[in-house]
This record gives structure tokens, sequence and C-alpha cells, in this order.
């Protein structure tokens, strides 16, 4: 079932970020969420996962095994690449982990320790991580950050080769990357979906 | 780098004991203050005597046990005082009063209530319990929230948040906790040693060489206080990061 956004509100003090907002999320899609900064797509995302609650309002039929990249890398530093994807999901063999990591280009790094990896690096372990952990709807707040122009179009195939069939909400700033990926679009401005 | 920091170290020390030298010999009083030889004479003379080591042994084993002991209700004190915020409320006028409380205080307060020779666990422990726990809490505090948020997501069990959320955190708090603890546990312990006077401890050791005047006997004591209390930090320390290795390969 398509999960369904009704009239979400959320202000932080005098600033109201979500004004009554509605949307659709299709099953099974890719849906990505657009909007200039500082707009609410995180703060959108984040209730979604249930990690803040909002004000008023509801979202309904949200799966309940989700995954996610976040907005911010959120690896366990002192271990390694392999372990930080090893941790989301216990039953992965270990051949998986790796042939994964080489698809984005780490076979180098896989028991690299995270805090030595670069940011583009780290970047694609949260990827690896996200898509590799059992999940019913996966959450993708710019998960290309930082990444150079054919690293991206490598990440992007890798990214479309294991979301089939997957609901899928992704943040993004550029409208190419959500025409590559052929996603439903939602535009956030002022507290709505304006398109 | 590391050898030449070593260099310059010996070359340190070696100019402190040098400066010792003469200052014992232009004071010319050995009462007051005894050369660095004769305190080697003296220590390489203590080392050949069966009560030495038993001094030793006395002081060593009451002073780590308190600590140790210390360090177990630390670590379970500050977890609870993270889980349940009543439990931090409950445990702050202990903590506080402990803190604030000179040590004179408490061991008079504990030579009344024990006897003397379970004196320097009571006072180490009391020491080391209010450091370890204060540290341990603020590292549980400080642990980032977002990863946590992460660990939800991902529905880590609690073992999971353990190993690779709060212990990576905690470490260096508590690593450093016990090293600020440990020094002083020596200190106190063996403050409390020279008023309580138990039988056969470092402490009896240094107040008969004040009874005797007999500084040589006290710069031996105290050289011996010193090396042993280092030896067990490194040895301790040690201990604790193949404690983390052994969880960080779990
Ligand atoms: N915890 C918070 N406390 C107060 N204000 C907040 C908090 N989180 C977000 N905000 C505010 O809410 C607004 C939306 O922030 P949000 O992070 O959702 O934006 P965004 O659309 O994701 O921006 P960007 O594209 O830059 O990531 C901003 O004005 C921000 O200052
Ligand atoms: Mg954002």
């Amino acid at each position: 079932m398509d999960i369904i956004i009704k009239d979400l509100c959320k202000s932080y003090g005098e600033n109201t970020v979500l004004d009554s907002l509605n949307a659709v999320i299709g099953k099974g899609k890719i849906t990505c969420l657009m909007g200039p900064s500082g707009e609410g797509k995180t703060t959108l995302m984040n209730i979604l996962m249930g990690i803040e609650k909002a004000d008023s309002g509801a979202v309904e039929n949200m799966p309940q095994n989700k995954s996610a990249v976040f907005q911010e890398d959120r690896l366990c530093e002192s271990f390694s690449a392999f372990t930080n994807v090893k941790i989301a999901n216990d039953s992965l063999a270990d051949d998986t982990i790796i042939s994964h990591l080489e698809q984005v280009g780490l076979g180098d790094a896989v028991y690299q320790q995270v805090s030595t990896l670069s940011g583009g690096q780290k970047r694609r372990v949260a990827l690896v991580r996200a898509l590799l952990a059992e999940k019913d709807i996966l959450f993708l707040d710019e998960p290309f950050k930082g990444l150079d122009e054919d690293t991206k179009k490598i990440v992007t195939g890798y990214l479309l080769n294991n979301t089939a069939d997957t609901t899928v909400v992704m943040v993004t700033h550029d409208i190419d990357e959500a025409s590559a990926l052929g996603a439903d679009v939602l535009y956030l401005k002022d507290g709505k979906i304006t398109l | 780098m590391k050898n030449k920091s070593k260099i310059e170290k010996t070359i340190a020390v070696a100019a402190a004991l040098l400066l010792w030298q003469l200052a014992s010999v232009i004071i010319g009083e050995e009462v007051l203050l005894v050369s660095p030889f004769k305190v080697l004479v003296r220590l390489s003379e203590l080392i050949f005597e069966k009560e030495f080591y038993s001094a030793v042994a006395f002081s060593f084993i009451r002073i780590t046990f308190g600590f140790v002991l210390a360090v177990a209700v630390g670590i379970i004190f500050a977890t609870a005082a993270y889980r349940w915020h009543w439990a931090e409320t409950m445990l702050w006028p202990y903590m506080s009063v402990i803190k604030a409380t000179p040590v004179a205080s408490f061991i008079i307060l504990c030579l009344i209530w024990l006897n003397s020779s379970s004196l320097p666990v009571f006072i180490s422990f009391l020491m080391a319990l209010p450091i370890i726990y204060t540290n341990m809490l603020a590292g549980f505090k400080s642990t980032d929230t977002k990863l946590l948020q992460m660990a939800d997501i991902f529905r880590f069990s609690f073992k999971k948040k353990l190993v690779y959320i709060y212990l990576p955190n905690i470490k260096p708090y508590f690593i450093s906790a016990c090293s600020v603890a440990l020094g002083l546990t020596w200190k106190a312990g063996i403050a409390a040693e020279i008023i309580g006077i138990p039988d056969g401890s470092m402490g009896e050791m240094l107040y008969n060489a004040k009874l005797y005047l007999a500084t040589a006997d006290l710069f031996s004591w105290t050289v011996t206080i010193v090396c042993v209390s280092i030896l067990f930090d490194k040895l301790f320390m040690k201990l604790i990061n193949t404690m983390f290795k052994r969880l960080e390969d779990l």
C-alpha cells in the first residue's frame, strides 16, 4: 500500500517547517524529495523514520523495517567498513559484503578503519550498509554527497540494481539524479509539497 | 623522535639527581636531606629483608582491592545513573559528599568503624569511586545521539549498541579516570596507613621512619611506593587496553 502523509505540521519554536503537508509515496517506487536548503526535507524524513515526532498530522501505512543513509554518515568510526555493514545485518555472508563494497569501488578499503576513509568513501560505506540491511523502505538523504561524477554514475547504477521493488524516499538537489533514477518528484517549499 | 625524548628525559633525571646531591652536600645534615646515594644504599639493604616484601604486599593488596572494587561499583552505578534518571538523582548526594569530604575525616571515621588493617581498602575505594563514576557517566552522556538513532533504525541489540557505540565513546573517559584514580588511591591509601598504622604496612614503615628521624628510610620507602604505583598503573592500563581489544573483536 502507498504511504499517505496527512496534514503533517512541525515547528521549532517560531519556525514553522512543515505546514499541513500532504503527500503520497508510492510503494515499490523511488520518490525524490527536492527543494531549497533549510525547507524541511531532512525534518520530513526524520518524522517518517520515527526519529522525530510531528506536532500534528499522521503517516499511514509506514512499513516496520526501515533502513537509511542519513544526511551525515553516522558510521561507527573506530571499526572497519566491513564491520559497519555486517552489524546492520548479521545474516549477511562475508562474501556478499565484500562483493558489494567492491561494486562501489571500495575493494581496497574493506578492512580499513572507517575513521581513516575519505568523505566520499565513507558515504559509499553508509550506502552499502543501508542497501544490505533488511528493509521494506529505504531513506536516502543526499546519498551521493561528496562523490565525483564518475563515482556517482557507478553508485547510481549500484543503487538501481539493488532497489528493485523497494520503496525508496530520497532527498536530492539534482534534478538529473532524480530522472536518472526514474523517480517521482516531490518539491517541498514553504512547508508544503508544491508539485 | 621517541629515542630523542628518551635521551632528553634521562638527562633531566640525571640533572635532578645531581641537584639533589648538591643540595644535600650544602645542607650537610643527613636528617634534613639525605643524599641520593645514601637512599640507594639503604634501598639495596631493604630489598634483602623479608619485611620489605610483606609490607609492599600488605599495602598493595589492600589499595588495589579498594581500587578494583571502586571500578566495579563505579561502572554499575554509572550505568544505572545513565539508564534511570532517578538513580542519578539518588546517587548525587553521596557522590557530592564523598568528593568534598577531606580524606582525613574519612580516615578517622573508618578508624572508629573498622579495624586499621581494612582502612586502606576503604580509603582507596572512597577516593576512586566518585572519579570512576563521574567520568563513566560523562562518557555515557556524551555518546552521539545521532549514532543511537542510527542504531535504532538498524534495530541494534543492546549488546551491539554497547560494543559498537557506547564502549568506543567511553573508552578514553574510562582510561583517564582510572589513571587519575589510581594515583590518588596510592596517595590517600598510604596517608591512611600512616594515621591508622596497621601492623606490617608500608604506612607503618613510613611512620617509624618519622619516629626515628630515619630520613634515608623515609626516602627509600617513598621511592618504593612511587615505583610500585607506577608499575601497577602501567600494568593496569595494559590490561584495560587488551580488555577493550577483546570486546571489539567480539
Ligand atoms: N532540532 C532542531 N531545532 C531547531 N530547528 C531545527 C532543528 N532541526 C531543523 N531545524 C530547522 O528546521 C528547518 C529545516 O531543516 P532541515 O534540516 O529539515 O532542512 P533541509 O531541507 O534538510 O535542508 P538541507 O537541504 O540544507 O539539508 C531549518 O530552518 C532548521 O534550522
Ligand atoms: Mg537536509
